[in-house]
């Protein structure tokens, strides 16, 4: 492993210990805002893997966040286990739904997939609210959990896990064979890539991040109904951030979770409904000025608008 | 007809073509050879108003069209042949056709040049329904001329003819745009096989590294010392 | 000792044969060029044997096993590499990292570490003459050093047998002479290679046989002077213009 690696990997572990003392510091308030910035991210970093590296774009990723929260959430209020069970639970009928789901799905190519990953999402929320197990439409309600901190380390362990996953695809054969994927499939296959099967494996890790994440959120909100968890506008949202940080980048979701989180928290607070609208815009924005994201900005040190202009004019018909 | 004088471009700041000028007269089949890198895109993107010059200027029929974009360009007269084919592959062969003709109103004689072409290339009139993505290469490029000439463009520009063909669909090909040329269309070739640009064309311009360095009938560039070696292998 | 057999090929779509019943030989070390009209079937044998289309009909031995059936990375780890027609190189990637996914799997699965994958790509591109340009961006090539790159990525995979589809088009006649030099050191490397091509010169000039399609069929084949000047050759593919070339 060459320095640079080693460098960014110390980088992000001392982040991480950072991030473990923020409690000592920060308000309750903030630690809330927090565990839900981490949750964000993980959504991003882990649809970061399918739509970054991989380039099929999955619409339905809210489909395994809910099927975490659901499955940590029915074993731990009907079956009583414990959460250190659940959760893990959570994130591995996730990840088994992925991988099932993703075999004929993956075979699609570009909006084809867009739109089955759609529909899988959508029919999963249906699915849900007509099962007596999950509490139909009445949902669930949690066990409450009386050291709320809880939360923040385990999410904040999670994302830790994703980003290093997404890290250590960056520079792996396995990653290559991902990108070789995105950038041209027909020659990656001719290169000797299995493609499916690298498919599938990518499509089950995003699964299985999002399901874990699905999992904690279920307890940390203590209640959880269909409409809650299989949200249309969560896949969007962790796609959005992922795209604006830079998709296809180690870091490009989380500083697309972080910058997207805190201005839409801000906006909120001030704008009420027209967060909406702020979502709205941004996607148009960040399309026609900065398709490669924030990270790209980053990167090639931007600090004129022909950068911008360039883009606009690149990607116009 | 299609004159251009002195131009000056590139992309950012890398100078491509270096002052360049020659014309093409009405009637007349013109060719510009040149390797790769010589600059043939970019004088062609330059004519066709993809991009604009640093300097210099392209003339139609008098008029001044330096930088006026492509579909003015095209409406003023200029159709081209692009490298490649680029062929509407989903579209049926007679569909292609008709998309040369987008631009004409006048049905009677869009009908009339449709079987004109069809007559020039036999073996469209044949694949008329047939998708023209499904079409061989050579094939591919009779469409795309054909489907040029039925803009009835005052000048056509092929570009990269002979691009992937075999040599005997270049032989007709060759016969088939000198006969074009007989009955009255003014056409320019910009091609990397010189052998090819030299038996289609009677006038020539050789591009290097951006700038004109041989001009003149083609029967003596072909015995020029230069272009047997640099460009014929001989 | 003939590395690979194909008996019978037949590729249909629909109604028309776009290979029939095609049999050959390739022997090892060999440089087995293959010409003729578009649409006569040369591409769409390459697409079959390398399992990118499905037989219709026949079958093809590699070192005496059939690989008829394999999918297109099967194929390539057995170590049969090809390069497209129209190139495929993979954008947002430099040019040795394209390299380097061609090292990494490949011929028996590649090389399994990122830095042997890297060494290994840029001895291959400094064989094929393209170190200059290995941290440039694959989409700042022109197409002939495209070409070259898709070349060496086919390279990297350490295959047995390589297909070149129109790797020349486009190319001047001294780029041409360099390239037919490159695909001969190639064949000293012990790779066994089948070339098709349009540009006569070079094809004359590389290949040890040449077999020439037709119509989906196999026509003839025979060394270079054999089939160049078959008179059935000439009017099916060579043209007026040839005859008169080689013989002025």
């Amino acid at each position: 492993m060459s320095t640079k690696r080693w460098v960014s990997l110390l980088a992000g572990l001392g982040m991480v210990l950072l991030l473990g003392i923020a409690p000592e510091i920060f308000s309750a308030f903030m630690i809330q805002f927090l565990i839900n910035l981490f949750m964000m991210a993980i959504l991003a970093e882990s649809w970061n893997l399918i739509g970054g590296f991989t380039g099929y774009a999955s619409f339905g990723n809210a489909a395994f966040f809910g099927i975490g929260a659901y499955t940590t959430g029915v074993l731990l209020t009907r079956a009583a286990f414990p959460f250190a069970v659940a959760l893990p639970a959570g994130g591995i009928l996730a990840m088994l739904f992925g991988v099932a789901v993703g075999m004929p799905v993956l075979r699609l190519k570009g909006q084809y997939f867009a739109i089955a990953t759609l529909g899988i999402g959508e029919t999963m929320r249906e699915v849900v609210y007509n099962m007596e197990i999950t509490g139909a439409g009445t949902g669930l309600v949690m066990p409450i959990l009386r050291t709320p901190l809880t939360f923040f380390y385990v999410m904040l362990a999670i994302l830790a896990a994703a980003t290093l996953v997404n890290w250590w695809v960056s520079e792996s054969r396995f990653g290559y064979g991902l990108i070789a994927i995105r950038e041209d499939e027909d020659a990656a296959a001719a290169m000797g890539i299995n493609t499916p099967y690298y498919k599938t494996i990518a499509f089950a890790l995003s699964a299985a991040f999002a399901g874990l994440a699905g999992g904690v959120y279920a307890y940390w909100i203590t209640f959880i109904d269909p409409n809650a968890v299989f949200r249309m506008t969560t896949t969007i949202q962790m796609i959005i951030m992922a795209v604006f940080g830079g998709s296809g980048t180690v870091l490009g979701p989380l500083l697309g979770a972080l910058v997207l989180s805190s201005v839409s928290e801000l906006l909120a607070t001030q704008l009420a409904t027209l967060g909406e609208l702020f979502y709205g815009l941004i996607i148009i924005l960040v399309v026609l000025f900065m398709p490669k994201g924030l990270s790209d900005l980053i990167r090639q040190r931007v600090f004129s608008l022909k950068y911008f202009a360039r883009n606009l004019r690149e990607y116009r018909i | 007809m299609l004159e251009i004088r002195g131009l000056n471009a590139g992309y950012g700041e890398v100078q491509i073509l270096r002052d360049v000028s020659f014309s093409v007269g009405k009637g007349e089949i013109v060719t510009l050879v040149g390797s790769n890198g010589a600059g043939k895109s970019t004088l062609l993107n330059t004519i066709c108003g993809i991009i604009y010059p640093w300097s210099g200027s392209v003339h139609l029929e008098e008029a001044d069209i330096t930088g006026l974009n492509s579909e003015a360009i095209v409406a003023r007269g200029i159709t081209q042949v692009p490298e490649g084919r680029r062929l509407f592959p989903q579209m049926s062969v007679k569909e292609n056709l008709l998309m040369g003709a987008y631009r004409r109103k006048d049905r009677a004689e869009i009908q009339r040049d449709l079987e004109w072409v069809c007559e020039l290339f036999p073996i469209l009139k044949e694949r008329q329904g047939q998708r023209a993505g499904s079409l061989s290469g050579g094939e591919q490029q009779m469409c795309a001329i054909a489907r040029g000439l039925m803009a009835r463009p005052k000048i056509l520009i092929v570009d990269e003819l002979s691009l992937g063909l075999a040599p005997i669909i270049l032989d007709v090909l060759v016969d088939t745009i000198q006969k074009i040329h007989r009955e009255g269309t003014t056409i320019f070739v910009v091609e990397q096989d010189v052998a090819t640009a030299f038996d289609v064309a009677t006038t020539g311009y050789v591009l290097e590294n951006g700038q004109i360095v041989l001009s003149g009938p083609t029967a003596e560039l072909k015995a020029n010392p230069h272009v047997k070696k640099a460009y014929l292998g001989l | 000792m003939h590395i690979l057999q194909a008996r019978r090929v037949t590729k249909m779509f629909g109604g028309l044969a776009a290979v029939s019943l095609v049999d050959f030989d390739l022997r090892e070390g060999e440089i087995l060029g293959l010409i003729g009209p578009n649409g006569s079937g040369k591409t769409t044998l390459v697409n079959v044997i390398t399992g990118v289309l499905p037989y219709s009909n026949g079958d093809v031995l590699f070192r005496s096993q059939s690989i008829r059936g394999l999918r297109p990375h099967e194929i390539g780890r057995l170590g049969l590499s090809r390069t497209f027609q129209v190139v495929k190189p993979f954008r947002n990637l430099s040019v040795l990292q394209n390299v380097m996914v061609g090292a990494l799997f490949g011929a028996r699965g590649g090389a399994r570490e990122l830095a042997k994958a890297r060494s290994q790509a840029e001895e291959v591109l400094e064989f094929v003459g393209l170190a200059h340009r290995a941290q440039a961006p694959a989409e700042s090539l022109n197409v002939p050093e495209r070409k070259r790159m898709e070349l060496a990525r086919a390279l990297a995979m350490r295959p047995t047998i390589l297909f070149l589809d129109e790797v020349m088009a486009g190319l001047n006649p001294a780029e041409i002479d360099e390239a037919v030099g490159l695909i001969k050191r190639i064949r000293d490397r012990g790779i066994t290679l089948m070339v098709i091509e349009h540009v006569m010169k070079a094809i004359r000039n590389v290949s040890d046989r040449i077999m020439v399609f037709h119509h989906g069929e196999k026509l003839t084949e025979g060394s270079p002077e054999e089939v160049l000047n078959n008179p059935q050759v000439v009017s099916a593919y060579l043209g007026r213009r040839y005859a008169e070339q080689a013989h002025a």
